[in-house]
């Protein structure tokens, strides 16, 4: 019981050094370090000096690593799209397909989140491109800020979940599960979200029609350029989804090829001489994937450290078994950890809660699941540890989600927050509530309906 | 360095997914078109590098993610103590990470740990990664030196 204990002290020690604004990353690696040279005290099975020798390798092994190289090249495909102003040209084709709709910009907003969603892969990152394009429009047309501004903050989570996702990539590392299968998987709850948002806007201004003043028509050849500068984007985004979605690509090919398209746009634009990509932007794309992917790295590598302290503690397992020998209902325990999740995500980036967290998580639910060779009809969820995996997955990537949105730390509220300086947190809060709302509802449906999930992997 | 890297892998990507393409076409006429053998190799020894020169910009810029709940009300004095001692430690692991680094090269070339497909050397691409690691101890302090002299 003492290694299970030093793991629980350990597990403890982290969630207070992140809350004393620890960088994330050392404070899991010095979680597993320190946590590892206790257990050497504790257990004189478990030796501290082998342990140190695996540093030799193990940064290295972390980094340079086939299944992770997909994760630079997504975070460079997101920062170059925005550089080449694709994110832009999206949400204006958008606001003009919607502009006769009421409420259009707002709707434009959350399509073109969607859209940037898939090629971002982080909600933050999204949160923040789309507030620079598309708050100005929302202030022009004198949009209600709490509506405006929660709008913004409910479209960036989309990010997270709209295939491909770095987060979904990582998920399914951590369960060594197929990351295709997870984005195939991803499709059709983000696919729900987007409706489910652009249903909440929709009641949201047929109760009250003050928040979004009537939006003027545009010039026709205003509208023209907007479209003809829409299907680029159509076309580039759409190829990356639909070719990881029907299998022709693998995440790396898929996100390198992403890369290359949106560099040979940006270039032949710039050098027509409108907004593309030179040097400059390119410079600028490169700057922000170092700071962004040497971040998600030291996260990667630390999560391996704090990992190989926790598997020498023992404590995943003496959870999991706690948690099979309790007697509680197998959902009953699914809606507690979905709930824990939910308070981490208010104030934990979701990478390092991802690989902090689902290890704990992952073996308690295989374990009420009735272990990992449970068939469908024998297993208390109703499916197999494979299918669980990917249910669980996007489960907790929704919830996480809403983590990011929750009162009263969600992450994207103060994204936004920093772009509109004005608006006060409160008010903010206020236009994020409906879309909150509709959030359980959809985690209600995944739970009730794990279909929504296994649907596609097993269509595809 | 780590983008034009990126830009390699994307470049090297681009010959390889030609090469499957051409090969689905040769195929209907009985001929075959092979991809980039070692691929895979040559981008995980290549992104290896790059994620590693990322490192030492990402601490330049703060780039690390930190939770700013609590300590946001914390006075000025002790959240700059706590930063301080965080890159401090950042530093000292850094160094440490280079240093081990270095003995871990140092048994690569001696056990000549080679790539599956292409045998290339994995010891000579850890050199890169070794002194990434040190500049981002060097980060650390020159950002620790920044945050003293404010």
């Amino acid at each position: 019981m003492e290694r299970e204990l030093v793991g629980l002290i350990g597990l403890l020690g982290l969630f207070v050094l992140i809350l004393l604004r620890i960088p994330v990353a050392l404070a899991m690696l010095a979680t597993g370090v320190v946590g590892s040279w206790v257990l050497s005290l504790v257990s004189p099975v478990v030796k501290f000096g082998p342990y140190l020798l695996q540093f030799k390798s193990a940064l290295w092994n972390s980094v340079a690593n086939y299944d992770l190289s997909v994760v630079p090249l997504f975070v460079l495909m997101g920062f170059l799209a925005a550089e080449a102003g694709l994110s832009r040209d999206l949400f204006q084709g958008m606001s003009v397909l919607t502009r006769r709709l009421k409420g259009g910009i707002a709707m434009a907003t959350i399509t073109a989140c969607a859209g940037f969603g898939a090629v971002s892969g982080s909600s933050i990152a999204t949160a923040s491109t789309m507030s620079r394009v598309s708050l100005p429009e929302f202030k022009r047309f004198r949009y209600d800020d709490g509506f405006a501004t929660g709008v913004l903050a409910a479209g960036g989570t989309l990010g997270i979940l709209i295939p491909p996702s770095v987060a979904l990539v990582i998920y399914a590392i951590v369960v060594e599960g197929s990351i295709i299968e997870m984005f195939q998987a991803a499709i059709l709850p983000g696919l729900i979200a987007v409706a489910f948002f652009l249903f909440v806007i929709w009641l949201r201004l047929r109760l009250n029609p003050a928040l979004a003043p009537e939006t003027p028509n545009i010039a026709p050849r205003e509208r023209r350029e907007a479209l003809r500068r829409l299907i680029p984007v159509v076309v580039i985004f759409g190829s990356i989804i639909l070719g990881l979605g029907i299998g022709l690509f693998t995440p790396t090919p898929a996100a390198a090829v992403g890369v290359f398209m949106i560099l040979v746009y940006g270039i032949a634009r710039g050098m027509r001489g409108g907004e593309g990509v030179g040097w400059a932007q390119l410079h600028a794309a490169f700057l922000s994937t170092a700071r962004t992917a040497g971040m998600i790295y030291f996260i990667l590598f630390s999560a391996d450290i704090l990992k190989g302290f926790f598997a020498r503690s023992g404590l995943p397992i003496a959870l999991s078994d706690w948690a099979a020998g309790s007697g509680l209902d197998p959902y009953t325990i699914l809606i507690a950890m979905l709930v824990i999740l939910i308070v981490l995500g208010c104030f934990m980036e979701s990478l390092s809660m991802i690989l902090v967290i689902v290890p704990f998580f992952w073996p308690v639910l295989i374990d009420l699941n009735g272990g990992d060779y449970a068939t469908a009809s024998s297993a208390a969820f109703g499916m197999d540890s494979e299918d669980l995996k990917i249910w669980f997955g996007i489960l907790a990537l929704v919830v996480v989600e809403l983590g990011l949105i929750t009162p009263p730390v969600g992450l994207n509220v103060f994204v936004i927050k920093s772009f509109t300086p004005e608006t006060s947190i409160t008010t903010i809060f206020r236009g994020v509530l409906p879309f909150f709302g509709i959030e359980l509802v959809r985690i209600a449906l995944i739970l009730a309906f794990p279909a929504l999930c296994l649907f596609m992997p097993g269509l595809l | 360095m780590g983008g034009l890297l990126l830009i390699a892998v994307v470049l090297i990507t681009m010959v390889n997914v030609a090469g499957f393409s051409a090969n689905a076409g040769a195929r209907l006429f009985g001929a075959t078109v092979p991809g980039l053998p070692g691929y895979e190799d040559a981008v995980t020894l290549l992104i290896g590098v790059a994620g590693l020169c990322m490192f030492p910009y990402c601490q330049l810029t703060g780039g690390h993610a930190a939770v700013d709940v609590l300590m946001r009300m914390a006075p000025e004095r002790i959240q700059r103590g706590m930063h301080v001692g965080s890159t401090v430690l950042v530093a000292a692991i850094a160094f440490a990470l280079a240093v081990m680094m270095v003995y871990g090269l140092q048994e690569a070339r001696s056990d000549r740990t080679v790539t599956a497909v292409l045998d290339w050397p994995v010891w000579v691409f850890m050199i890169p990664g070794a002194i990434s690691c040190a500049l981002w101890s060097v980060a650390a302090l020159l950002s620790i030196g920044v945050e003293m002299s404010e």
